[in-house]
């Protein structure tokens, strides 16, 4: 398999540590139906 | 009699999982039935495991794992670029759309994506908005509801020998039960169910060429450098593992976009954070769904290419003229009852957690933004209404998957594109812009909707050179442009600014 191809099984491996780093890194927030800002 | 008992397996895997999606939704049957936002949201209360499986699943289809693994039959392993794509849209979806919509929708105790439209922007075009985006859902989606019904009626036909007809009835039938039955509850909990079951599928499917050619290293060997031909007959050599050498990367892109896309437009995945349950879930569920999604994606994409390493020339060069047969090509050379039983029970619930998710989005669709709308009518109402309109809807789909118009899988393709360019500028303008208008959001729908007709039907294939141009790429671009200047030009019809302070 040549690099280009083999680019895109690392490529979703890469997006997904990514996105697991930055949503660690989040504030998240969720209110209820009730509740005011 | 010994057809009976050589696929005993298969009907008893497919009976139990038909049995455990009806038990939810009889189970939740009672508590659905307390209220509107019961029976459409599932009040809000769902863990966010329950709802990353339910996104998955319900994104992830029958067309990705018998269409989307057969298409790198004839585009090699480069297809996986697609699954890159989709995962970054799903990403995209969770990061910027997720924790926002859940908190807005919340506020604005909206219940569906039309009434969204409706509540938040609060003009004079607002209800124009809700009742255009209702019926854009009603008519994109029977095209996609009727061609997962095909493809799962086809699997029966193929493996068990049931009538066309008689199997797309089974699927909707019982898909259109436990729907009506639970609603939001018995959609998100048998998604669950399906989601867990299609990642097992994925991980089982991939194992199947690297079993029968005897290892990882035989069958790299066999697909490096092979003697099949490509759909316009000329020799593959060792382009099966060669970077976009039987498929432009321009048209991995469109698919790429297109497909991905649907995540952070369709109401089918958008209405899925309405239901998560606190922060703690929705931060699981942002980690998770990516997850979900990327290892199955990882598994499915290039399945089709490593069949290759199972085929003969003779099976190749017809293979490649069939590619939607390339799974189940796959599961009969494997010759494994208790493989092909479990492959596919999941296929099925690949198929039913889409439809079963498209269901309820229709059904609300029709009385709660629609009827409701034109003339309203008492609480106590909608939820009956909103059941009979499911079943209604499922006998339409019923008829256009028995009688299926030419094309069906493009239909299937262009009502994404719909979504996309129609949608998305309204959801994240709504969400982010407190400067959006109504108005901007009215007009870039109906932008963005004519523009993708254009292009796909007057455009794209009669001017030489833009074939792989996908539709959803200029009319995403004009209808995110059109929102943008539509909502600067009439400032004057923004919502109040107590309005947007109770939302942003």
């Amino acid at each position: 398999m040549d690099l280009l191809t083999s680019a895109a099984y690392i490529a979703i491996v890469v997006l997904i540590v990514v996105n697991t780093w930055v949503v660690r890194h989040m504030k998240i927030t969720v209110r209820d139906e009730d509740e005011d800002h | 009699m010994d057809a009976l008992s050589e696929r005993w397996p298969i009907l008893l895997a497919i009976a139990v999982y038909l049995a455990v999606c009806l038990a939810i939704g009889w189970y939740f049957q009672k508590r659905a039935s307390r209220g509107v936002s019961d029976y459409y949201v599932a009040k809000r209360q769902i863990p966010g495991w329950v709802i990353s499986l339910a996104f998955f699943s319900t994104f992830a289809s029958t067309n990705t794992y018998i269409g989307q693994a057969g298409q790198a039959f004839a585009a090699g392993l480069s297809w996986a670029w697609v699954g890159v794509f989709w995962t970054l849209f799903c990403m995209i979806s969770w990061l910027l759309l997720g924790p926002r919509l859940r908190d807005q929708t919340a506020g604005l105790k909206s219940v569906t994506i039309p009434d969204y439209f409706d509540f938040r922007y609060k003009s004079p075009l607002s209800k124009a908005t809700r009742i255009l985006s209702a019926f854009t859902i009603l008519f994109a989606t029977i095209w996609y509801m009727a061609g997962i019904a095909k493809g799962c009626a086809h699997l029966l036909e193929s493996v068990l020998g049931t009538p066309y007809a008689w199997g797309a009835l089974a699927i909707i039938g019982f898909t259109c039960l436990y729907t009506v039955m639970g609603g939001m509850y018995s959609v998100l909990w048998t998604d669950a169910v399906q989601g867990v079951m299609m990642l097992a599928v994925a991980l089982v499917m991939v194992a199947i060429p690297f079993m029968y050619a005897g290892g990882i290293s035989e069958l790299m060997a066999r697909i490096s450098d092979v003697s099949h031909v490509t759909a316009a007959g000329a020799p593959m050599g060792d382009g099966l593992v060669t970077f976009c050498s039987m498929v432009s990367f321009t048209y991995i892109l469109g698919i790429g976009l297109s497909v991905g896309m649907k995540q952070i437009s369709e109401p089918r995945c958008l209405v899925r954070f309405y239901s998560v349950d606190n922060a703690k879930g929705m931060r699981f569920a942002m980690i998770w769904t990516p997850i979900f999604l990327g290892v199955s994606l990882l598994c499915v994409m290039g399945l089709g290419a490593l069949v290759h390493g199972m085929t003969s020339e003779q099976e190749a060069a017809y293979l490649i003229q069939h590619t939607d047969e390339v799974v189940g090509f796959m599961l009969a050379k494997f010759d494994n009852t208790a493989v092909s039983a479990i492959c596919i029970t999941g296929l099925f619930a690949a198929g039913m957690s889409s439809l079963a998710s498209v269901m309820l989005i229709v059904g609300t669709a029709a009385v709660g933004d629609i009827w409701n709308v034109w003339k309203p009518m008492p609480a106590s109402k909608i939820v009956v209404r909103t059941k009979a309109a499911i079943v209604v809807y499922s006998g339409i789909v019923f008829l256009a998957a028995v009688f299926p118009p030419a094309g069906i899988v493009e239909l299937t393709s262009f009502s994404g594109a719909v979504f996309a360019a129609g949608f998305f500028p309204a959801v994240f303008g709504g969400l982010y812009l407190r400067w959006g208008t109504g108005h901007g959001a009215f007009y870039s729908m109906l932008i963005g909707m004519a523009a993708t007709i254009v292009w796909r039907f007057g455009i794209r294939f009669r001017v030489p050179g833009l074939r792989d141009v996908h539709e959803i790429i200029p009319a995403f671009c004009l209808s995110l442009l059109a929102y943008l200047v539509i909502s600067k030009l009439t400032a004057r019809h923004r919502p109040p600014e107590e309005h947007l302070d109770r939302i942003f």
